[in-house]
Parts: structure tokens; C-alpha cells; sequence
């Protein structure tokens, strides 16, 4: 199984203990982007809506390529690939 | 008059970027005939709209309805320390002229809502959305798509940025990349979570140099792109942004063909989740509770440098900042009552939220967190 770091923003690091990267394992982006969510649940919250589906404020990169739905990507991830959450921002 | 359009005096002023190939006397006199809106003149506004003025750009409209304020000043730039309690447009204006007479200001000191949007656009050629706050944001899309007026997005948070360009025909929009707003609360914003306030320096400047190359039709602008700003690591990813053909603004059959109630569509983000509305007590409340001996839990989910500034450990505060709480919920009980508060209540919203997910459903906020405090129990405690 491959391991992938996945970078999290600022606005979700609080409830990670302030970690910039988290490293999982999962060879498609679905398995990895599940393993982040069964292994820091109380990101759940924050990036899942009451249906379980990915909050539409909530963007999840492969590379520099958007990932349309996270979830249920069965692409295969390259070793040392990054995943990257990105959410939206308001501050000016 | 020396070049066509240009006066001797701004030959010499301009000379430095008249001698860029991409410019020349020909750019020089678009960017003079040119006009730029700033919706919002704060930390992003601040240097786009100096760098705007500074390059020569005829005409900026400014649009903000706020006032100095001590906080701001770390990092918005049109704004210095006499200014404080007077307009933002009265120091920006001042500032920009000072730095370039040539320029023409139009100060629009109003909130940009739905109900001006369309007019206070009309006649401009590009917008630059610094802006704080998302009903704002969403606005400035969808005015901008209906207008067919392009703008340059910028947004700062703690180290981080983001900056692209929307509205630009057949590329994507701010809806194709963040279709709805998060649930009021869900992400923080600068007063909460703080910014370094060279950061929207960074990005401001990135949004002043995107209107000039997209004023001058030159290089490669941020359309169907997103810049990520990192400044604690100095590092600057760029992202591809696909046009979404169901977006209800700029897709194959649009929805949103006129302005809309922004604060209820950001709202409504909220009511549409479970536990959003996030039970609460009044600071009264709080007060009351504490003259007469109930037992509660008061917990301070700020920062640690937070706490000098002021506190309420007078009424039984204990701190565990938002960030270590999933760790230490073993010092929590289930059989009190749990008040969590921080500086404006949009924290510790957030914590009761975590909180009642995780089983503590005596959770509540305490409404308006510290400044309410101040406002409405304790006026001699210091807010910031």
C-alpha cells in the first residue's frame, strides 16, 4: 500500500494538532482520502455535509488537477504523489 | 504633450515600465485609459490600489463603508495611525492621490450589495475583489458574470493565500471552484484566526499585477488557474480550475440570471445542517450563573497569547485552546453544564459543535464570546 501525504490548510490544521501534511496509505485517491477521515474523525465534520458527501466549499487535488468527487476516485495514486485540501477563504 | 496621449510629465514618471516591451507608450495609454473597481479597501485593496495608481491606471473606484480601526493597520497599507476612527476612503484617497495626482478616484462609500452591484459596476472595465467575508464574494461573481466584467480574486488567512481571475468568457468562475459557501462558522476569518499582515502585501500584489497584464492583454493571466500562497514555507502551487458546465452562473444553462440575497444564500448553507444552529447562552446569562453559585464549566477555546490581552478567568475561564481539544477531552465532564467561549463566539461555536459530535451534549456557546462581554457586562475589560 502506498503511503501519500495529503497537505492540510490552515483553516482545518486546529483540529489535526496544527499538522501541515498528514501521511496515509491508500492507492486510490478514494482509499486515501477515507483513511484521512477514519483516522482524524473529527475531520468528518468539517469536510463531510449531513449526507456524507464532500462540503461544495471543499476542493481535494491530485497534483494540480481537481478531483471531482474524492469519495468514489478510483484512480490509481503514484508513490510519493500529493493529495491537497482546498477550501474556500474569505479574509482580505 | 510628448508621446501620443501621454504628457512629459508622465513620460518621466512612467519611464521604467514605459521601457518594458509588453508596455511601451501604447500600454502606458490603456492603462490611463483604463479603469479599475476595488471592492474593498483593506489589506488586499491597500496595494492593489497602490500599485494600480502607481502604474498609471486612469480611474479606481474604491468602495468600502468601514472605518479605521488600531487592527487594521498591521497591514493596510492605504491607512496610517492618524486615520484611525475616520473612512477608509478618506485615507485611501488621500494616500493614492498623494502618490500619483494623475489618477482619478471614485470613492463609493457604501456596502456593495445587491441592490447597487449592478450600478456601481456599470462603467468599469475590471474589478479587484478584496472583499472579506463570502456573501461578498459570491456577489462579486455572480455581479461580475451578469455585468461581463472580469475580476481579480484574492483571499489571505493566517500564512496562506489564494489569488486567481474569474469572469474572463469561456473560463471558469468562482462558483465552478467553490460552488457554495461554507456553513457560517465552518471557516474562520482573520479576526479569528489571525493573518501576517504582509500576506495580503503578497497577494494584493499579485491582484494589482494581474489587472495590469489583463489591461494590457499581455502574458498569462490566473484564468483557469488557482495560486496557492504558503508564506510560512515560501512556497507558491498553482492549481488547475475546471469550468463546471452545470454552474448556475457561467454553465451551459445558467440559473442565476439576476442578484440574489447573498447573506441568506450563505445562510441557508447553515440551516440546511444538522445542529447548526448552535445552541447558546447570553453573556447576562453568564453573569447571572455566576453570582448565584450554579455550577458550570467554563472553557476559553482561544490562543495562548489571546489570554494577556483579556480573560474571564474571574468567572471560572479554565483554557484549552480549539486546536488541543479533541486531546484533552478527558478533563471535560458530561454532567455540568459546558459554556465554551473565545473572542467573538465564532470559535466556540465550533468547539460546541465538535463537542455535542463527540457526546457532550450539555455543549453550549456563550453568544458573542468576549466582545459581547465587554459590550454588555464589563465596558473596562480591553477587547481586541
Amino acid at each position: 500500500m502506498p503511503s501519500v501525504t495529503i497537505s492540510i490548510p490552515a483553516p482545518l490544521r486546529p483540529w489535526v494538532d496544527g499538522e501541515e501534511r498528514i501521511v496515509v496509505e491508500g492507492s486510490t485517491i478514494s482509499e486515501v482520502f477515507q483513511d484521512l477521515l477514519e483516522s482524524h474523525r473529527e475531520l468528518r465534520r468539517l469536510l463531510l455535509d449531513e449526507t456524507g458527501e464532500v462540503r461544495r466549499h471543499v476542493n481535494v487535488y491530485h497534483g494540480r488537477e481537481q478531483v471531482s468527487d474524492p469519495l468514489r476516485a478510483e484512480a490509481r495514486l503514484e508513490e510519493d504523489c500529493e493529495i491537497r485540501i482546498v477550501p474556500s477563504m474569505a479574509g482580505g | 504633450m510628448t508621446g501620443p496621449g501621454l504628457t512629459d510629465s508622465e513620460i518621466r514618471r512612467y519611464s521604467r515600465q514605459l521601457s518594458l516591451t509588453e508596455v511601451g507608450i501604447e500600454g502606458q495609454r490603456r492603462l490611463k485609459d483604463a479603469s479599475v473597481l476595488l471592492i474593498g479597501v483593506g489589506g488586499l485593496g491597500s496595494p492593489a490600489a497602490l500599485y494600480l495608481a502607481a502604474a498609471g491606471v486612469g480611474r479606481l473606484g474604491l468602495v468600502d463603508h468601514d472605518a479605521v480601526d488600531l487592527t487594521n493597520l498591521h497591514r493596510q497599507l492605504l491607512h496610517d495611525t492618524p486615520s484611525v476612527g475616520r473612512p477608509k476612503l478618506e485615507s485611501a484617497r488621500a494616500r493614492i492621490e498623494a502618490l500619483n495626482p494623475e489618477v482619478e478616484v471614485v470613492a463609493y462609500e457604501t456596502r456593495f450589495e445587491s441592490s447597487n452591484a449592478l450600478d456601481i459596476l456599470h462603467g468599469w472595465d475590471l474589478v479587484v475583489d478584496g472583499s472579506d467575508n463570502f456573501p461578498t464574494r459570491y456577489l462579486v461573481n455572480d455581479a461580475c458574470l451578469l455585468a461581463g466584467v472580469p475580476f481579480v480574486y484574492g483571499a489571505v488567512l493566517r500564512f496562506e493565500g489564494q489569488a486567481s481571475v474569474f469572469g474572463v468568457r469561456g473560463e471558469p468562475c468562482y462558483r465552478c471552484l467553490f460552488p457554495e459557501p461554507p456553513p457560517p462558522g465552518l471557516v474562520p476569518n482573520c479576526a479569528e484566526a489571525g493573518v501576517l499582515g504582509v500576506l495580503p502585501g503578497l497577494v494584493g500584489s499579485i491582484q494589482g499585477t494581474e489587472a495590469i497584464k489583463l489591461i494590457l492583454e499581455e502574458g498569462d493571466t490566473l484564468a483557469g488557474r488557482l495560486l496557492l500562497i504558503d508564506a510560512l514555507r515560501m512556497e507558491f502551487r498553482e492549481l488547475s480550475i475546471r469550468r463546471d458546465p452545470t454552474c448556475p452562473v457561467c454553465g451551459d444553462e445558467p440559473s442565476v440570471t439576476e442578484l440574489i440575497d447573498y447573506e441568506l444564500f450563505c445562510g441557508e448553507a447553515a440551516a440546511d445542517e444538522p445542529g447548526a444552529s448552535c445552541p447558546e447562552i447570553e453573556v447576562t446569562e453568564l453573569r447571572r450563573r455566576f453570582d448565584e453559585g450554579e455550577a458550570y464549566q467554563l472553557l476559553d477555546v482561544r490562543e495562548e497569547y489571546e489570554l494577556g490581552i483579556c480573560s474571564l478567568e474571574s468567572v471560572g475561564a479554565r483554557h484549552i485552546p480549539l486546536a488541543a481539544l479533541p486531546l484533552r477531552l478527558d478533563e471535560l465532564r458530561v454532567d455540568e453544564p459546558l459554556i465554551l467561549m473565545c473572542r467573538s463566539g465564532i470559535r466556540s461555536a465550533q468547539a460546541v459543535a465538535y463537542l455535542r459530535t463527540m457526546g457532550f451534549e450539555n455543549a453550549v456557546n456563550l453568544a458573542g464570546g468576549l466582545l459581547a462581554w465587554a459590550e454588555r457586562v464589563d465596558p473596562d475589560m480591553p477587547t481586541y
